[in-house]
């Protein structure tokens, strides 16, 4: 083996404007410095822009399956061919302690970065939030977003069958989706009593082409006779011959329900990904189960200079991320005195679109009845913490313990000590707190540095002269 | 395919890839599921995030180090090592 970048020099760049995410918003917050002059820097962790709903075919599938999301890559191709440097397959890992500094490290080439700033837009998006369930750590039992992952972007053969299981109209999209890749999708297996109209859903009248969307999706489900079941959670899935066991419990008193595919998909919506912003010192603050940055007019926040937009403020979707990332940039124009009499038009006009987006979520949220938190109930053989192997037994030995809080069960138990950084079993682990009655509500992991796991070859790039610790 | 594609090698055996194309993917459309050995129970794991946060699609890449699959696209010859 060998390790030809070991003694790469560290890469200093500086920016006027750092963007943290290639997502829709990241995206949509860079294209507005097209041609304004500004030096703008794009650190994004996937190899090509576009982050999860943007993400791009090859050109190679592009040719044989056709375009997936134009408009996207329209966006990216823009940004390719501006000023904006754009630096892909590289994570942020640290910030200065002025805060106006961030450290990232690129995966491709091992070099690490210090990235200086004057204005920052955090664009880091959300992750699918997957409960623990038997046998959630096998092969193929994987998440909707990684279905739709692999069947719409890489264009894997569809001759293959899922269930699709959680909760959330995220599902529908990709179960309808799936359809038609021509994947044989076996069943939507939804959690919550959703997808029934209440009083409040009269409101989606008022945003037409979404209500057009969710129609459609359930058309094509209908169409193909793909079964919706609500009201059931999923229960075990077991690794056999021909593909995946799975199984599902009724939340009532029906049987329950079993099938064979040859993947699995679950997950129960969308939590915000605050790791960055948590350790940049923005007020973190709770909103039924998700955890949001608190976020004043444009995405500012209490630190100055700091932006957040997109679902890292609120899992609203990719057009309401769009629009908070144009905002943000178009308020740091402002500050940067490069506005026009039009852009400070624009940014008024993009606030009511916020307030309209918002008042979609609500009334979405509202029609979909999200409110009841998940109920976590698993078999004393799950692993709670797949990474350090963790069950549910060893964790549940302590919970009656006077230092049992999330963290307290985590210096315990090794809980979300692993790779992962219990990015998967953080929310699990709180939810089993919050049952136990330990804390109120949500209890969650702080985030730390290095916000992922490092070489230590990214450490040693960084001279001694920047390990001030706090000298200031 | 056209001779811009690549090889990718993956416990000796040898993959021709299309430009782009997800090595993640490559893996899946070949059988290659045994992809981290959990350091703890021993068992072989798969990624199941797809967007990089779960780390259970990590495998070792000649020159680079240990990588999340799941965040590579095929755009050099590789060598790539997974199951360890």
């Amino acid at each position: 083996m060998r390790h030809s970048n070991v003694l790469s020099k560290l890469d200093l760049l500086n920016a006027q404007v750092l963007i943290v995410g290639g997502g829709p918003a990241g995206l949509a917050a860079a294209s507005q410095f097209i041609n304004t002059e500004c030096s703008v820097v794009l650190v994004d962790e996937n190899a090509e822009l576009g982050g999860q709903y943007y993400r791009q075919r090859s050109d190679y599938i592009r040719n044989t399956d056709g375009e997936f999301r134009e408009h996207g890559r329209k966006l990216i191709e823009a940004l390719k061919n501006s000023s904006i440097l754009i630096i892909s397959s590289s994570y942020v890992f640290a910030v200065d302690d002025n805060d106006k500094v961030l450290y990232a490290f690129n995966e491709k080439t091992n070099n690490t970065m210090r990235i200086s700033f004057e204005f920052v837009i955090i664009a880091t998006g959300s992750q699918e939030l997957v409960l623990p369930y038997q046998g959630w750590e096998i092969p193929k039992c994987i998440t909707p977003g990684m279905a739709s992952r692999i069947f719409d972007i890489d264009c894997i053969n569809p001759d293959q069958s899922i269930v699709i299981g959680g909760s959330g109209p995220f599902l529908l999209s990709v179960a309808a989706h799936l359809i038609q890749r021509g994947v044989n999708v076996k069943a939507v297996i939804e959690y919550y009593n959703s997808y029934k109209f209440r009083a409040l859903s009269i409101f989606l009248l008022l945003f037409p082409t979404r209500l057009i969307e969710f129609l459609r999706y359930r058309l094509i489900l209908w169409t193909n006779q793909v079964p919706i079941k609500i009201g059931y959670q999923i229960e075990s899935a077991k690794s056999i011959e021909s593909g995946i066991q799975s199984r599902f419990r009724s939340l009532s008193n029906s049987p329950e329900l079993e099938f064979h595919s040859d993947y699995l998909a679950i997950s129960y919506g969308f939590i915000s990904s605050l790791e960055l912003p948590s350790i940049l010192g923005v007020d973190i603050m709770e909103d039924g189960r998700n955890r949001v940055t608190k976020t004043f007019l444009y995405g500012k926040t209490i630190k100055n200079g700091v932006y957040v937009v997109g679902e890292a403020v609120n899992v609203q979707g990719w057009r309401s991320a769009m629009v908070r990332g144009q905002v943000a940039a178009l308020d740091i124009l402002h500050a940067l005195n490069r506005s026009t009499y039009k852009s400070r038009l624009i940014r008024l006009r993009k606030l009511v679109s916020i307030g309209y987006e918002s008042f979609f979520a609500f009334i979405r949220k509202s029609s979909f009845k999200e409110q009841t938190p998940l109920k976590f109930k698993v078999s004393q053989d799950t692993l709670v913490c797949r990474c350090e192997g963790i069950s549910y037994k060893q964790v549940s030995n302590y919970l009656d313990q006077a230092w049992s809080t999330v963290s307290g069960l985590k210096a315990e138990t090794r809980v979300g000590m692993g790779t992962c950084q219990g990015r998967q079993c953080g929310y699990a682990l709180s939810r089993v707190c919050a049952q136990f009655g330990i804390n109120e509500y949500e209890e969650f992991f702080n985030a730390r540095v290095p916000l992922r796991p490092l070489p230590i070859s990214a450490l040693t790039q960084i001279p001694h002269q920047y390990f001030q610790m706090g000298e200031e | 395919m056209s001779d811009k594609s690549y090889t990718v090698t993956i416990n000796n055996q040898i993959f021709v890839v299309s430009p782009g194309q997800s090595l993640f993917s490559v893996m899946l459309e070949n059988g290659i599921l045994k992809l981290k050995k959990n350091a703890v129970l021993g068992d072989m794991r798969f990624g199941a995030c797809g967007m990089g946060t779960c780390f259970e699609c990590e495998v070792f890449i000649e020159d680079r180090g240990v990588r999340r699959s799941c965040l590579i696209n095929v755009d050099t010859n590789l060598r790539v090592k997974v199951g360890i």
